[in-house]
């Protein structure tokens, strides 16, 4: 037993215990995604998982990171312009994603002027002190995307751009149900996401594919009172959007920052790793901000990079373990060419990707 | 409610800092210098407004106290805020979180029955 586990056992094993009995006792078997690295991480570490499994529930992670969902074009984007001379700032997270060839902590190491921000305002600051061009690339759900929003709203400086990556769940939720390829019966929604659009945005899904859906927190007792409250709906025959995180998330959402979204960016289709075009899954800027905004300010560097197509990196399966198919050990690069100080494919590159956490919790093999 | 994370304000943020901010893990003397909570991508700490300067606020995470962004919310001193990437995203309100506690109540009622 790992000491996270034992720290958590002595924390809350009673309580823990008794929700865990509660599911057993209900007695369904059932396959639930998740789309939340952070759910993701708390599930492993603690060993829920596996106390779930028992219980009769297969836990599967969807497309959870923003970060792993980043494509190579957008990263060959943001290297591009780097290589014409542009500062970039990213969140650590994105360094050592890959492009095609190389990740921004290459074209760092190359000379190119790339650095590390924890808010976009550090980014701004950046700009405010120099005349020349700087650029934030804007990942991030959601959770992310109003701080994007609220930066270049507030006004930001002539010579600051956002090249955005920045996606939106609930239509990626629907691809993948769309999809099929998964058996499931049940969704954890991302509590830090659901804290800004709050709960409506899901109950198109359950109406449309008669799925329950809870939104949770990230502590181990929320994740196994959201696994409790989505058993407790199939066996009472609901397929609703229930609220298990409701310390933070409102019915509503922030509607301050769903204003903030809204007047900044509109809705485009868009690629995630793994998967082919979702519609209106992506974000980018509106006309009134196109100053700001790199692709069309720096589409003369970009230019050369549009209708090229990104190969994935030879047998990374990241693809797949994105879309819940495979399991990261599964893949025969996992552990041996692919760690995380030498990440082959950017699920094994952020703290939030699938194999990546795998790696640390459950080792090799 | 017996379970601190889940029913009140008082979160133990000293274990939640611990599990979940990895700076300070790999190294605690850079997380000293950075201006925010640096998290994983999608991550938010929650923290307690101490003071307010226009659309910054000095935010109190367990005894740790970080400049944020609060633009995105309406908040005053002493409100409980989730912070992520810089910026507040929500305020962090326990009297609200009453779906939950309805659940665990039948959760904890369920167990005091003879065992
Ligand atoms: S182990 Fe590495 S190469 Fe394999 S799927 Fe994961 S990130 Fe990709
Ligand atoms: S809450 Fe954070 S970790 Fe979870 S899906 Fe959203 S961005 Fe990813």
């Amino acid at each position: 037993m790992n000491n996270d586990l034992k720290q958590f056992k002595l924390r809350d094993e009673k309580i823990a215990e008794k929700v865990t009995k509660k599911i057993r006792e209900a007695n369904v078997q059932m396959n639930v995604m998740h789309v939340c690295g952070t759910h993701q991480d708390t599930l492993v570490r603690y060993g829920l998982e596996e106390m779930l499994k028992e219980a009769g529930i297969n836990i599967i992670q969807g497309p959870g990171c923003p970060v792993c969902v980043t494509t190579p074009r957008e990263v060959e984007e943001m290297i591009k312009l780097a290589e014409n001379g542009v500062t970039i700032t990213a969140f650590g997270d994105m360094m050592k994603v890959p492009g095609e060839k190389k990740s921004l902590m290459h074209a760092k190491q190359e000379g190119a002027d790339v650095r590390v921000v924890y808010s976009i305002d550090d980014a701004v600051e950046i700009a405010i002190k120099t005349d020349d061009p700087v650029v934030f690339m804007s990942v991030g759900f959601e959770t992310t995307t109003p701080s994007t929003a609220s930066a270049i709203s507030r006004g930001a400086p002539d010579n600051f751009y956002i090249l955005s990556c920045n996606r939106v769940i609930p239509p990626a939720l629907d691809a993948i149900l769309k999809m099929g390829e998964l058996n499931l019966d049940g969704l954890i929604e991302p509590g830090h996401v659901s804290a800004i659009i709050g709960t409506k945005p899901y109950e198109p899904l359950s109406e449309r594919y008669n799925i329950p859906q809870v939104v949770a927190g990230f502590e181990p007792l929320d994740l196994l009172m959201g696994v409790y409250m989505l058993v407790r709906q199939v066996k009472e025959g609901r397929a609703e959007v229930e609220n298990e995180y409701d310390r933070v998330v409102k019915t509503e959402g922030n509607l301050k920052a769903q204003m903030m979204i809204e007047d900044v960016f509109q809705p485009i289709d868009t690629d995630w790793r793994g998967f082919p075009v979702i519609p209106d899954s992506g974000l980018k800027p509106r006309e009134k901000y196109r100053e700001h905004d790199a692709r069309v300010v720096f589409s003369d560097m970009l230019d050369e990079l549009k209708g090229k197509k990104f190969e994935e990196r030879e047998n990374c399966l990241c693809g797949e373990v994105l879309r819940g198919i495979t399991e990261p050990n599964e893949c025969e690069l996992f552990g041996k060419a692919c760690t995380p100080s030498s990440p082959i494919g950017p699920c094994m590159v952020s703290r939030e990707g699938s194999c990546n956490i795998a790696y640390r919790y459950r080792g090799v093999g | 409610m017996c379970y601190p994370n889940i029913n009140v304000l008082e979160i133990d943020l000293e274990s939640y800092l611990t599990d979940h901010l990895y700076l300070i893990e790999k190294n605690p003397t850079t997380f000293k210098s950075v201006p925010y909570l640096v998290t994983t991508m999608c991550l938010a700490v929650p923290g307690k407004i101490l003071e307010i300067d226009g659309d910054n606020a000095k935010v109190d995470f367990g005894g740790i106290n970080r400049k944020a962004n609060i633009s995105l919310v309406d908040v005053s001193v002493g409100d409980y805020i989730i912070v992520h990437a810089g910026y507040a995203i929500q305020i962090l309100s326990p009297e609200e979180a009453k779906e939950t506690m309805d659940v665990w109540n039948e959760i904890l009622e369920a167990q005091k029955g003879p065992n």
